[in-house]
């Protein structure tokens, strides 16, 4: 007897590149780095299926991770966002009521006659110290506002996340960062009339104060003045933020959720929406990260019960993980960094292997999905976007618009070459390449002959995915308000 | 150069889309190697005046739409200083308006531009576009950025220039004539300035190029022949089923309630490792609407774009 079930379930892999977007590039021919690199997968989805240009959050913008991620999970972030400390500390992994507040925070040095911060890093290398000092803060009290709870937890290099749990917090307050060295460390001050942002801030002050106090006298502090090293006396507060309080991707999308990300604010972001944060080994967040990882994690999860699904991340929790759904998830959101982080250093050459490295990955991601597919039980899609452009000469955030696609697994199968070819895919994990000093593209970039060979499968007309092809999709121009619109939409729609 | 804050010159052929022609090579050539497409603009109100046509649709370009109408119905707002300038709007920046009309002068004048006319730039009686010398105009126009002779001067008067030719400028002759004239007017300045602003060089690398051509005044047949509506696929229409609301018709989450679907300005914005190419190879509608990497935006947001170029707009969020 058939026991396969009538509808397969319909499931989302969803991979957002952070920093996808690029402008022309003279060094690449005058391509973007899409365009320049070889991206035989991405290709493959913008032929099998619908593309468009996204505005993250509106026309003209130039935004960051936080509010353009929120915007594109369908949270208009004018109404939501409320700063990054949240998701950083909740990424960091302290747990988070709404209504907390917390600070990305920095240890630094404070010369304590002068009141001036002589250096807004105490140590870069402080992986080892770090969780010390931050074991002796946490749990800490404010003798004026015993009411208080107060949790520190180690980042990376010099910086920890830190909350304060309790009543009446605003999180409309300055922070004590001066910015820059050698400047007198701030009081946090309210940015508003309200008396809850006058009560923070005064909280704030004073738990800036007795950080201090209690860094001044760890015994950690005095074995670093001995060795003549910059003492860690002062935890600068900044970035406040409050948890947001809103509804959950499931119950605002109908669409049970996963996500792999290794990057703080990001995990802290899904975890503020009720966004399962899966466990994949080996996924950094960085350059060392390996995106096998990442894909297997998410195929898993899609595919559970076929496969066990990985462990999700706990915040504030004793055990820091525990079992994903045993029936898996129906979108999974698949965060990648590294190209962002080479818009960030300026490295052109490394960016177009960066992309070249994710398209390997995706296909990795589609043979996992394939297979689950052909037992008849689920039927996938494959989305790919950025949540801006990184300009790579420019090093930071940009408004241009980024490309975006969606297509059905069959149709990508099919575009790719049929099950053979997808099945011979390697699922060997591999790093992410290194860049010789002085290397550059000349040969590699893609000659017009390779553009000019594809054809559109299915969908649109577009066959590459690039922010120019895209601007031929039949979705037109959109703001990321409408990106999950498209995909339950894309859903719905009978094959 | 893509790590350090752009000038910026925009020219604004008002009401000269429609006269465009082959000849236009220093346009044309613009639109091939950068981005090109349409900003939209909301419907004229019935029985605009031209004057006020010019005026309106310049403040919609600047983002300055309410300000406009404060200014029709007097509002005591416009009367007073409450006006919040292009200066406290976008983090310091400093504009100039260039334009003879002095309707548009004096609106200028009130957002904070400081105005001048063409002759008062380069400081001859002739106000007439044809008696001033075009490399002495465009050299007048980049010294106002802070580029003279080539290279880059450590202070400018200012980090935006914008430039409105035609709406008939010159009345006295035949008007159609005066809009041909005026077109390649801009076409020939815009070909002395990238003269001097080489792909490379000094200049090339910090000065960021607009050129927007409006349609002015339009008419009932402009609705089919110059729309910027999509085409329903009929051949598929699951695929129609996905068409999200689009950027042009959105001011933030909301729907725009006045959007004019038609006869939107045509611009096209250059400036070496700083912009993209798209595939468009002329300056035209038909060519933006097939090649052009930008599609359509809201002619409003097109000043955060330039503002954020020049290192005058702030990153939203983290």
């Amino acid at each position: 007897m058939d026991t396969r079930p009538r509808q397969p379930k319909k499931r989302v892999a969803f991979v957002l590149i952070d920093g996808l977007g690029d402008v022309s590039l003279p060094k690449l021919g005058f391509k973007t780095p899409l365009q320049a690199a070889n991206l035989p997968n991405l290709d493959s989805i913008a032929s099998a299926g619908v593309n468009g240009l996204m505005d993250p959050v509106e026309v003209g913008l130039g935004c960051g991770s936080d509010t353009a991620h929120l915007s594109l999970l369908g949270y208009d972030p004018r109404v939501y966002y409320r700063g990054r400390g949240a998701f950083e500390s909740m990424g960091a992994g302290l747990a988070m009521s709404p209504g907390d507040i917390a600070f990305k925070s920095n240890f630094a040095t404070l010369d304590e006659k002068t009141g001036v911060v002589i250096s807004r890093r105490a140590d870069r290398h402080f992986e080892d110290e770090g969780p010390v000092l931050c074991a002796a803060l946490d749990k800490m009290t404010l003798p004026s506002f015993p009411q208080y709870e107060v949790r520190v937890r180690y980042a990376t290099e010099h910086r920890c996340g830190v909350v304060v749990k309790g009543p009446k917090l605003s999180g409309n307050i300055s922070g004590t960062d001066p910015l820059k060295d050698h400047r007198l460390l701030l009081q946090a001050q309210a940015l508003d009339d309200t008396d809850e942002a006058k009560h923070t801030a005064a909280v704030v002050n004073e738990l800036s104060r007795e950080m201090s106090k209690i860094l001044v006298s760890h015994p950690l502090n005095a074995k670093r003045e001995a060795e003549g090293k910059n003492i860690a006396n002062l935890v600068l507060l900044r970035g406040c933020g409050i948890r947001i309080e809103v509804p959950s991707f499931e119950k605002k999308h109908g669409l049970l959720p996963c996500m792999v990300a290794p990057t703080k604010i990001i995990a802290g972001l899904g975890l503020s929406l009720d966004i399962d944060i899966l466990e994949a080994p080996g996924a950094t967040g960085d350059y060392r990260t390996i995106l096998t990882s990442k894909a297997t994690a998410i195929a898993k999860a899609l595919s559970a019960p076929l496969h066990p699904c990985p462990s999700v991340f706990v915040p504030g929790g004793e055990d820091k993980h525990k079992p994903g759904r045993p029936d898996g998830y129906d979108f999974g959101f698949l965060h990648i960094k590294a190209v962002d982080d080479a818009g960030h250093d300026k490295e052109s050459v490394f960016k177009v292997k960066a992309l070249e490295a994710v398209d390997r990955a995706i296909g990795q991601l589609a043979r996992l999905l394939w297979q689950a597919e052909l037992t008849g039980n689920f039927q996938y899609f494959l989305s790919v976007t950025g949540d801006h452009s990184t300009p790579v000469e420019y090093g930071d955030h940009s408004f241009e618009p980024v490309p975006f696609s969606m297509c059905r697994l069959a149709d990508f199968v099919h575009m790719v070459g049929g099950e053979s070819v997808i099945m011979k895919i390697s699922l060997d994990p591999f790093p992410l390449p290194t860049i010789k000093a002085g290397e550059d593209l000349t040969e590699d970039v893609k000659s017009e002959t390779e553009r000019n060979s594809k054809q559109a499968f299915s969908g649109d007309s577009v066959c590459e995915f690039n922010e120019i092809a895209a601007a031929r999709g039949c979705l037109g121009r959109f703001p990321g308000g409408e990106m999950m619109g498209i995909i339950k939409n894309c859903l719905k729609l009978n094959a | 150069m893509a790590d350090r804050a752009s000038k910026a010159v925009v020219f604004y052929g008002d009401g000269l889309a429609r006269f465009i022609d082959p000849s236009h090579t220093h346009l044309h050539s613009l639109a091939s190697h950068g981005c090109s497409g349409f900003l939209s603009l909301p419907n004229a109100p019935p029985s605009e005046r031209e004057d006020d046509r010019i005026v309106r649709e310049v403040a919609v370009l600047l983002d300055s739409h309410q300000a406009y109408l404060n200014k029709i119905e007097e509002l005591e707002c416009w009367k007073t200083s409450l006006v919040q300038t292009i200066s406290d709007r976008f983090m310091g920046m400093r504009a100039a308006l260039i334009t003879n009309n002095s309707s548009l002068k004096l609106f200028g004048g009130k957002l904070g531009f400081t105005t001048f006319q063409l002759n008062e730039l380069i400081e001859t009686s002739d106000d007439t576009l044809s008696g001033l010398s075009l490399d002495v105009v465009a050299s007048g126009l980049l010294k106002l950025l802070g580029f003279e002779g080539g290279k880059i001067m450590e202070a400018s008067r200012f980090d935006l220039v914008f430039v409105h030719i035609g709406a008939g400028e010159k009345m006295n002759v035949e008007k159609d004539k005066a809009f041909a004239n005026d077109t390649e007017y801009i076409n020939a300045l815009l070909g002395g300035i990238l003269q001097i602003a080489q792909p490379g060089s000094e200049v090339g690398l910090r000065l960021h190029l607009s050129v927007v051509m409006s349609y002015g005044y339009v008419m009932e047949a402009d609705q089919s022949n110059l729309s910027i509506l999509i085409p329903k696929d009929d051949k598929n229409s699951n695929l129609s089923k996905l068409f999200p609301r689009q950027s042009y018709t959105m001011e933030g989450e909301n729907p725009r309630n006045d959007v004019r679907h038609y006869c939107p300005m045509l611009i096209s914005q250059w400036q070496y490792a700083v912009t993209r190419k798209d595939m468009a190879e002329t300056f035209s509608f038909k060519d933006f609407e097939k090649w052009g990497g930008n599609l359509v935006i809201p002619a409003d947001r097109f000043l955060h774009e330039v503002a954020f170029k020049l290192w005058k707009a702030p990153k939203y969020g983290a």
